[in-house]
């Protein structure tokens, strides 16, 4: 029963935010403003945690299997998966580095930031 | 005979499942990222496909259902911010500054990269989401119009970098600080890479699960806003 009402809170929050993307004036992917309204639901407490406890463990356990079919499809390009790989690998592990360096410092010298203001106070 | 079985939606709905198992028990028996269990399930579903001549549309007839669950499985995302809300509430301005900063230069390295390399713009959009959650970044692909399986296959690959190398970046990086260091993985290499920040530590582990949502919002908005 409970898993069942998961399950409803769950596909109707999508639902709704399917349709309500679709209305936006601008693009949006539907399935962040699903979490961002599962997130204000969840904050003013007309969802509870425990209405998706189970939902939650269960997809977050086995979340990557949904991603197959997705990943299969590069059935259908792969000439020009062929043709692009060493780029993608490349562009991969260049944005990765840069990436990794400009969050770690950001946050380091916010730190440092705040450490300095905190102290004078 | 073949088409009995292959014109059956549940045809590909049980060929993901047990790839996927199969992916998870080679996975765990090697522990190694390379074996992600993601990559090795599309590769035994592709082989299964291309050995018995089975078309990409007639496992899709199944692979479509589960496709149906992308939405869902984002949205379910939100409870993990929400168990975090006290650390976020505590660490708030170090983590916006830090997600922030790493997916700017994510966004604008990738563009600069594919626009020197003369890439399509079409694989270019498909690059772009690459650091950030699965989910996330296969709704931001669609969105622009890339090609959401190599924007899977670059995620796998990014991830499956930052997994292997965290540690090391951290050290080339000269980074001291446990939260810049779990930041920096989650926001440059989303689950593949948090699952290396767990191992490094619990408090890194846990910055890099926030960081790795927070990212993927921001780069959600940036994206909207500036494509």
């Amino acid at each position: 029963m409970k898993i069942l009402l998961e399950l409803g809170v769950l596909f109707l929050v999508s639902l709704l935010s399917e349709a309500a993307a679709a209305m936006l004036p601008f693009e949006f992917p539907p399935a962040i403003l699903a979490m961002f309204i599962l997130i204000v639901l969840l904050m003013l407490k007309v969802v509870r945690e425990e209405h998706l406890e189970n939902t939650s463990a269960f997809f977050a356990k086995y979340m990557a299997i949904f991603f197959i079919p997705a990943g299969v499809e590069i059935m259908n390009h792969l000439d020009l998966f062929r043709e692009t790989w060493f780029y993608i690998i490349a562009v991969s592990f260049i944005s990765l580095l840069t990436t990794f360096l400009a969050a770690a410092k950001a946050v380091e010298i916010t730190e440092r930031l705040m450490a300095r203001k905190g102290g004078r106070e | 005979m073949k088409e009995l079985i292959t014109s059956n939606p549940l045809f590909g709905i049980s060929l993901t499942i047990f790839s996927y198992w199969i992916g998870m028990a080679v996975n765990a028996k090697l522990k190694k990222a390379v074996f992600n269990p993601l990559l090795i399930a599309e590769v035994l579903i592709i082989a299964v496909l291309a050995i018995f001549r089975i078309p990409y549309s007639a496992y899709n007839e199944g692979g479509a259902f589960i496709n149906m669950f992308l939405t869902p499985i984002t949205a379910i995302l939100a409870i993990s911010i929400y168990r975090q809300r006290d650390t976020v509430r505590r660490k708030f301005i170090p983590i916006i500054a830090g997600t922030l900063a790493g997916s700017i230069t994510s966004l604008i390295t990738v563009t600069l990269l594919c626009r020197l390399l003369g890439l399509s713009p079409e694989l270019s959009y498909s690059l772009l989401p690459k650091s950030v959650t699965t989910p996330i970044a296969v709704a931001i692909s669609e969105s622009l119009g890339g090609i959401r399986s190599l924007t899977v296959m670059a995620l796998l690959i990014t991830g499956v970098m930052g997994n292997i190398l965290a540690p090391f970046l951290a050290k080339l990086f000269r980074v001291r600080s446990r939260i810049a260091t779990g930041v920096a993985i989650g926001t440059a290499s989303h689950v593949v890479g948090t699952s290396k920040a767990m191992e490094m530590g619990e408090d890194i582990g846990a910055m890099s699960g926030i960081a790795l949502s927070f990212s993927g919002i921001i780069t959600a908005i940036i994206v909207s806003l500036a494509f």
